[in-house]
């Protein structure tokens, strides 16, 4: 899977004038099998970016191809994780994972027993029968992302999928990932607000931050750096200090700039 | 002095506390309360009626209506009534439910029928259903379909209502869960929509009935035939008010079987297996 994102704009949905962007102009490349995070502080744009990718909002000008196919509507082949889960309560766990199986794979016996290899990878097979209400938050992410990647999606978009657990969770979630996308390798493109959470996934960290502007009202981000991690897993974070200041500098620039950006130590 | 408050305090707290636990917790119970309360009822009732300040025609004794009842099931036609009016009202309801929830998904989907057809139907909503016989009756005459059209009419929008509040307020993400997964369309209506509004169907197909109940009753006092509503007429009409409370007694029995015991239940169990998600 490639992802060419050329000339993209994306209008505010409430602008008043045809100048107010969210995302202008922009120009990215990602290639197969990379883990690249989008990070940055809220209303950057970088959840605008992951909707236009999956196929939910539609660019005001520019375009995006996946495998030089232009992206036109929700696919498939690109499976979204969200924060809050969005499993089906009306459903079982196993129910909710063979669900995009069921327009990939005919027999219903099969798409179960695929189904329950992805349950068994995230390590909750015994809890396949469960109602979704019975689960905690991070069983709930483990069966969401179980679901998402049951299809075998290219590309997995994940929208800080970890940032309503606590650190312990969120911890063993982000091992149990990278365990998970070495073995199938899809390409994930991981939205984060999160400096640590980015350094120990990424191979790419792309940062995002609003648009230098004197409009304060103005709602435009962009790529500040696109940084390259080339540490080998599992990561701890003391040894990404190098990395951490390029990821800082980029976000908060010089004094001046944290200033207009009114951006904290939130992230 | 210590010594004295100390000891009346703690024998109030014992009084309290026995008080508190001798209180029998029979009486607290909600459905031992409810019974006494009728007894009590049907006793100033029967007290009253043996005063003899009514006569016999206005105001008939507990047990003559209770002797009016079982008359009635055994040589006249009460349970030929209900019967028929149980399945008038299912006739109507399940039209009712079609055309609610086809409409309901339609101002759903429609910004334009949301603006036009969803805003009337609350104002239709505030029109008591017996404000439409004399409609019905000029329309189809003193015939079952007029009972019908009142029953339809009343009852279809609340579900109709249920069904676009219900469509519109889904979480998003529930949409797009489908959406990447692979749903469209008809699949995204079938295995996404339908079942994410189940909840507020229910409570919705709730509503209706209780209007499907209270149309009926009203639009069956109108027409001729058999039905509960007819009877209650004819009772009025006979002078016999055993048989009038009788048929207040049936309808307040099924109408609160149907809509506390049936649909409660089905609530209760529903909004059990969704809600925990919810939060």
């Amino acid at each position: 899977m490639n992802l060419e994102i050329k000339n993209l704009s994306l209008k505010y949905s409430g602008a008043k004038s045809s100048k107010d962007y969210i995302l202008k102009d922009l120009d990215l490349e990602i290639n197969r099998g990379e883990f690249t995070c989008l990070l940055g502080p809220s209303g950057c744009g970088k959840s605008s970016l992951l909707g236009l990718i999956a196929g939910f909002v539609r660019p005001s000008k520019g375009e995006l191809l996946v495998n030089n196919k232009k992206i036109t509507r929700p696919d498939i082949n690109r499976t979204l994780v969200f924060q809050e889960y969005a499993l089906f309560p009306w459903l079982n766990v196993i129910e909710n994972i063979a669900f995009g199986l069921k327009y990939t794979i005919s027999d219903k016996e099969e798409r179960y027993m695929v189904a329950s290899r992805y349950l068994k990878m995230v390590g909750l097979i015994d809890h396949s029968k469960d109602r979704i209400g019975e689960l905690s938050g991070g069983m709930k992410q483990r069966v969401a992302i179980a679901r998402a990647l049951a299809v075998r999606p290219d590309l997995l978009l994940m929208d800080e999928p970890f940032g309503a657990l606590d650190d312990k969770t969120r911890n063993e979630m982000q091992q149990q990932l990278i365990s998970i996308w070495q073995d199938l390798k899809p390409s994930i493109i991981f939205v984060t607000h999160s400096v640590d959470e980015a350094l120990i996934l990424a191979d790419r960290i792309l940062v995002m931050n609003k648009a230098k502007n004197n409009d304060e009202n103005s709602h435009l981000g962009e790529i500040k750096a696109d940084i390259r991690i080339d540490a080998s897993r599992p990561r701890t974070l003391n040894t990404l200090n190098l990395y951490r200041n390029q990821v800082l500098e980029a976000l908060y620039g010089s004094k001046e700039d944290q200033k207009l950006t009114g951006f904290d130590a939130a992230i | 002095m210590i010594n004295c408050t100390t000891v009346l305090g703690d024998l109030k707290n014992r009084i309290t506390a026995a008080q508190v636990s001798e209180s029998p917790s029979l009486i607290k119970n909600k459905y031992i309360q409810r019974i006494i309360f009728l007894i009590l009822l049907l006793g100033i009732w029967e007290l009253v009626a043996r005063l003899r300040i009514y006569p016999d025609y206005l105001l008939p004794s507990p047990l003559q209506v209770l002797d009016s009842l079982c008359f009635g099931f055994k040589e006249a036609n009460y349970l030929q009534a209900i019967i028929e009016s149980l399945r008038r009202v299912c006739l109507g309801y399940a039209l009712a439910v079609i055309v609610g929830v086809f409409s309901g998904l339609a101002i759903a989907r429609y910004k334009v029928l949301d603006n036009t057809i969803g805003a009337s139907l609350t104002a239709l909503q505030s029109i008591p259903s017996v404000a439409w016989v004399p409609l019905a009756l000029l329309w189809f005459g003193i015939s079952e379909a007029a009972v019908l059209f009142i029953v339809v009419l009343e009852a279809f929008i609340p579900c109709a209502l249920g069904v676009r509040t219900g469509v519109i307020t889904i979480p998003k993400e529930f949409i797009r869960a489908g959406q990447t997964l692979g749903s469209r369309t008809v699949d995204l209506y079938l295995r996404v929509i339908f079942p994410a509004i189940i909840p507020q169907m229910v409570s919705s197909l709730r509503l209706s009935w209780a209007f499907a109940w209270r149309a009926l009753i009203a639009g069956e006092l109108f027409v001729s035939g058999l039905g509960i509503g007819q009877s209650l007429e004819l009772g009025r009409s006979l002078a016999d008010m055993s048989q009038v409370l009788s048929m207040i007694l049936i309808i307040a029995i099924l109408g609160y079987l149907t809509d506390n015991v049936f649909f409660r239940t089905i609530e209760k169990q529903v909004n059990k297996a969704w809600s925990i998600e919810h939060k």
